[in-house]
């Protein structure tokens, strides 16, 4: 499965990955009410990783605690961290799908007119 | 993305051809494809040999590279790849076993024909229904503390045959006795075991399955005395691995080597080939976690068996019992003496296949070699075979893993509904259940290459030996 995202800037563009995985994982687990909002704190080597092990972030966080990203995250990021607070919606169950992000067919563009990626995922 | 048609290559034999390592001037080895006229077509169509030819660049590799004849575009690595490095000064990349650790099959054997179990066909899918989750996530008959996790990461089945789902039996009919030694729960990070607590005992999603089948045709009688099948007789296959837990230890390591490959001064052509030398503090221990999620995708089918066993005395009869022919992983990496050389073998969508004369092959099998299980896709026909002295010479003790996919999972779907799917299955006399319509047109029979074909490549090139052709009575899909 291939996740495609484009954005004005790198912290839309994650805000981004987080509302279309929260509404895949969604799906999936099924919805069951609002959960507590949560913050994702993380740090990697660089942007490429970065949108990479968020996802693998939220896909471990529905497969665990079933909890999903809702859609209005605020997201602080720079090229190696990303700071995100988000509404969360309680899952019914565990996602049965998307089992992780990986580097495969990665890529992270930016020119004048905005953020593009494009995320093979493991499903 | 296709092949680049100007890309050198000799076929050296109807099921063999070679791209030399002149191919690419990263390369340190060639590369060899088995695959006749039409599979190698076939494998053009993708990205499979570039990937392929990425692994041949990679530091320690040992001459060749190989593609099995159902290998198709991976992460990184292709599936149906096998690539061996030296112990010494090779590496070992979590992207060469994938992210289903340890994901094998294995084949139960009833004893009964077929023509017996049929009447009772529908009850007992809907018990083993019951009695086996899929789906990702979903908790299985074993609910784990850390304590008695650490000990299935540690010992495998072993640790099941205390908890009364094992027979000694069924150890020593599981590739490695079920446990690899080699195994440290410590290198398991807590997410990977937060995952995998109470997945023990279930089928997964994807293209895992279980299916009751028939044991349609023999091609070599001896063999199959030999693992208790004879012709029209009912079994079971067991296709799945090692679930979430398996995903995470993989997601973990590709973090953790992609992070320390410049401090080895490791360069790589593709990210997903994230690696560290096997001699390193990193490569040791990612094979340590590896070996550790293997064991839990050997005890998770194993306690899959335990609740199949059940299903069958409580559907079927009471004095059933099934025999585990053989388990068989088809994602791993292990410590291999070949020829003179201690090599990390990294089989990814590709079967071990010791002949006769390896020690590893269970005593029952001496005579015949180790038991190979090949899976078809859904509702087409699945093989066993029995491993060659050849294979050791030809592919590292490998053959194929499977049909392997000739359509990506996008075009399935778009190519026809699930309700379709499901109804030509039924007309062909086959029940599916647990599926649902999104993953029935992903895992239809077009989506895959053709298995047959497959597998008489493997069987030409000795490789391994075709013993039986088995088909589905009923599926459980994951």
């Amino acid at each position: 499965m291939a996740l495609r995202l484009e954005a004005d800037d790198w912290p839309n563009l994650l805000a981004e990955a987080v509302r279309a995985i929260g509404a895949e994982l969604t799906r999936e687990g099924g919805p069951a009410g609002a959960a507590a909002a949560r913050t994702i704190e993380l740090e990697s080597l660089d942007r490429e990783a970065l949108l990479v092990d968020l996802i693998n972030e939220l896909i471990f966080l529905a497969e665990t605690e079933r909890w999903a990203p809702g859609a209005a995250p605020a997201v602080d990021a720079s090229e190696r961290r990303v700071r995100i607070r988000c509404a969360g919606v309680a899952l019914a169950g565990p996602p049965s799908r998307i089992k992780a992000a990986t580097f495969h067919g990665l890529s992270v563009r930016a020119d004048g007119t905005g953020t593009t990626a494009e995320v093979i995922l493991d499903v | 993305m296709t092949t680049d048609p100007a890309l050198p290559y000799t076929r050296l034999d109807h099921e063999l051809v070679e791209i030399p390592a002149r191919a690419r001037s990263d390369m340190r080895v060639a590369a060899r494809v088995y695959a006749d006229d039409a599979l190698w077509d076939q494998i053009r169509t993708d990205r499979t040999l570039g990937q392929l030819l990425n692994v041949a660049t990679l530091p320690g590799v040992v001459e060749p590279v190989l593609a099995m004849p159902d290998a198709h575009e991976g992460y990184g690595f292709p599936v149906g790849g096998v690539a061996a490095f030296r112990e010494k000064d090779g590496v070992i990349s979590p992207g060469g076993v994938g992210y289903d650790i340890n994901c094998g099959v294995r084949l139960l054997a009833t004893g009964r024909p077929a023509h017996a179990i049929l009447p009772r066909l529908s009850a007992l899918m809907h018990e083993l229904s019951r009695s086996v989750p899929s789906g990702t996530g979903r908790g299985g008959a074993l609910s784990l503390e850390r304590d008695d996790l650490d000990r299935v990461l540690a010992e495998g089945c072993g640790y099941l045959v205390e908890r009364g789902l094992a027979t000694p039996d069924d150890l020593e009919h599981t590739e490695a006795g079920g446990a690899l030694a080699a195994a440290d729960p410590e290198a398991v990070s807590p997410r990977a075991k937060q995952r995998g607590h109470d997945q023990v005992g279930t089928l997964g999603s994807g293209n895992h399955f279980l299916e009751v089948q028939r044991v349609e045709r023999l091609f070599d009688a001896d063999a199959a005395a030999a693992m208790g099948l004879a012709e029209g007789d009912c079994v079971v296959l067991i296709h799945t691995g090692s679930r979430g837990l398996g995903h995470q230890v993989c997601t973990d390591y590709v973090k953790q080597m992609d992070a320390v490959m410049r401090r080895h001064e490791i360069r790589i052509p593709d990210r997903e080939l994230a690696c560290a030398p096997f001699d390193s503090p990193e490569g040791r221990r990612y094979f340590a976690a590896m070996c550790a999620a293997a064991n839990f995708a050997f005890a998770n089918r194993q306690a899959i068996t335990h609740g199949v066993r059940k299903a069958f005395r409580s559907t079927v009869g009471q004095d059933v019992t099934l025999r585990l022919v053989y388990d068989v992983a088809h994602n791993m990496a292990k410590l291999e003496q070949h020829g003179r050389q201690r090599l990390v073998v990294h089989r990814k969508g590709a079967t071990r296949a010791f002949g006769p004369s390896h020690p590893e092959t269970p005593a029952r099998y001496r005579a015949i070699g180790q038991p190979v299980l090949i899976p078809g896709s859904m509702g087409t026909a699945s093989y066993v075979l029995v491993g060659t002295d050849a294979a050791m010479e030809r592919s590292f003790g490998s053959c194929c893993h499977g049909a392997g996919r000739a359509m990506s999972r996008g075009a399935a779907k778009r190519f026809q509904s699930g309700p379709d799917v499901r109804r030509a299955l039924e007309a062909k006399g086959i029940l599916v259940v647990g599926a649902g319509n999104q993953e029935l047109a992903e895992e239809a029979p077009y989506a895959y290459k053709d298995v047959d074909r497959v597998v008489d490549v493997v069987h030409a090139a000795r490789l391994a030996r075709k013993v039986a052709r088995l088909v589905p009575l009923g599926v459980l899909k994951g």
